[in-house]
């Protein structure tokens, strides 16, 4: 009796193994296949080197207020390794903001209306469309930024690193001292950056160490070198690194049934690679998702209209640039004003906006801004599609095998 | 040996038990049919959904052949794999005892669950021409 049960027991287990083997390969062959059509390629073919002593200059004026008018924000008080490299606030807390995440709304400070993105990835190959509007954005021939054709680098990046220091309530303070800055002019930015430039000459450790890592005296220092220098520490600390799905797809290894799963609605049913895709998992194009909109918005009363505000183009109204999705797990709450605490609702929203939308609750303003909002989200591929919670859970168990940690930690400095 | 000298035991045995096998079998087969039919009705809801998108991506490449459009018919093609997965119980159930009629008969039910109104039935049982 005990062999028979023995028996029939050994015999229900190699057969269910041997069936489920069975379904896992051609569900793992086809999750590879697609990670791969859809541009996923080895963290080290999306690297940009960068001199050693720029890095570390770069790291030091990364953590320093120097770099804002009223020396009270530095780029670490929104960029923090608690939160992913973001600040963890649905919208950001610029000039005179104190401590960190909610700490700085509680002490107040001055409002960003814009969620903080992330750092992973920036400056990487390919990787040349910053900001939610893409402000800073490469093309065949040149950058499109607030400089117009004063560009003052042909790095993407280190264009944008130019930006939060003269972005009035990000690094520049506005108070009646900073009126005459505030002017938003190619000439007035340029007269912060000499402001600023000449506090790091003055700096005994930074001076140095900037101008003997850019190879020039400490009087020959321009803001473009520290701009350089920041830009190096963040495309080199926040680059992309192997992560558990690198290693399911190049070398074999293993994710859980559920991360498979959710792999496969991700770049199956659920269309999430129609905008998520490359080694970044975003197309850097423009889209519209019909998310809530919470604070005051880009463009005043709770509107924000995305990349309108750099092209002045009508159809653009509502778009942003997708997001990449490295440790996208880590960096809640989510979308252009950060409106959703929680990563399982910020992809709901993408399928049904109306989940989170009360009508009755809500000014006619802001119904008819709602009502261009669908209008803009129902061209995109995902409009239509339907996903019941435990695809959206499989979903995002999937997007926690993008999870990976930066090479140096971010010190603290608020 | 002992079975040998009562035999009318043993077939009066053969007897019931078949009996019991044959009144028992429509109570087995409800309680499969009972058991799965919240995964069954989900898996069809589910197949059908994917075969519904599969055929727009095709007819939207067919009509605008864009990179955009192949990109949604690929996505389209692996979500496919919600059939194969409402195969599988298909054959389980099979395997199970069921037959194609009640299979049918519980797809029947996943339809009327998820249907608002009398079009899904309609649009089941209507002659095209």
């Amino acid at each position: 009796m005990k062999f028979a049960t023995r028996a029939v027991f050994s015999l229900c287990l190699v057969g269910g193994s041997i069936c489920s083997a069975g379904a896992d390969d051609l569900r793992s062959r086809t999750l590879r296949n697609a990670a791969i059509t859809n541009g996923l390629i080895p963290a080290e073919g999306t690297h940009v080197s960068a001199p050693e002593p720029l890095i570390q200059v770069g790291k030091k004026l990364f953590e320093s207020r120097l770099l804002s008018l009223a020396e009270d924000t530095a780029c670490a008080s929104c960029h923090l390794d608690k939160f992913g490299s973001a600040d963890g606030l649905p919208i950001a807390i610029g000039t005179e903001g104190e401590g960190i995440g909610a700490e700085r709304v509680i002490r107040g400070g001055d409002i960003i209306p814009r969620n903080v993105l992330p750092l992973w990835g920036r400056g990487s190959k390919g990787f040349d469309v910053l900001f939610w509007d893409g402000k800073v954005k490469q093309t065949d021939s040149s950058i499109h930024s607030q400089f117009g054709d004063e560009a003052p680098s042909e790095d993407p990046l280190t264009v944008a690193v130019h930006l939060p220091p003269v972005e009035i309530g990000e690094m520049l303070i506005d108070n009646k001292s900073t009126l005459e800055l505030q002017t938003e002019t190619v000439e007035t930015a340029n007269s912060v950056y000499e402001v600023l430039i000449e506090r790091v000459r003055e700096d005994p450790e930074l001076g140095v160490a900037l101008a003997t890592a850019q190879e020039v005296s400490v009087a020959k220092l321009e803001f473009s070198h520290a701009a350089e220098a920041i830009a190096a520490f963040i495309r080199t600390n926040f680059r992309v690194k192997p992560t558990r799905l690198h290693d399911f797809v190049f070398r074999d290894g293993v994710l859980t049934p559920q991360a498979i799963k959710g792999g496969l609605i991700f770049y199956g049913k659920g269309n999430c690679v129609a905008c998520h895709n490359g080694p970044y998992f975003s197309d850097m194009e423009f889209h519209a998702i019909a998310s809530p909109q919470i604070g005051f918005g880009k463009n005043g009363f709770g509107v924000d209209y995305g990349r309108f505000n750099v092209t002045l183009d009508v159809s653009d109204r509502y778009l942003f640039r997708t997001p990449p999705l490295y440790n996208v797990a880590k960096t809640a709450p989510y979308m252009h004003s950060g409106s959703l605490p929680d990563l399982e609702d910020a992809i709901r929203t993408h399928y049904d906006p109306l989940l989170f939308t009360n009508p009755e609750g809500m000014t006619s303003l802001e119904r008819v801004d709602f009502y261009d909002r669908l209008k803009a989200w129902s061209q995109e591929s995902i409009s239509g599609i339907v996903l019941d919670d435990d695809e959206i859970t499989a979903v995002l168990r999937f997007l926690t095998t993008l999870n990976y940690e930066s090479d140096q930690p971010i010190e603290v400095v608020d | 040996m002992r079975l040998g000298s009562r035999p009318i035991s043993f077939f009066a045995g053969c007897l019931l038990g078949l009996t019991l096998a044959f009144a028992g079998q429509p109570m087995w087969k409800l309680a499969i049919e009972k058991l799965n039919q919240a995964e069954f009705s989900e898996l069809t809801f589910k197949c059908d959904n994917a075969m519904r998108n599969h055929l727009l991506a095709k007819q939207r490449l067919a009509a605008i052949p864009t990179k955009a459009n192949v990109m949604d018919l690929k996505s389209a093609e692996i979500g496919l794999i919600d059939c194969q997965d409402y195969d599988m119980m298909r054959k389980s159930l099979i395997r199970w005892g069921l037959t194609e009629n009640e299979l049918s008969e519980m797809a029947l039910v996943a339809i009327e669950e998820k249907g608002e109104d009398l079009r899904e039935v309609v649009r089941i049982h209507e002659i095209r021409y």
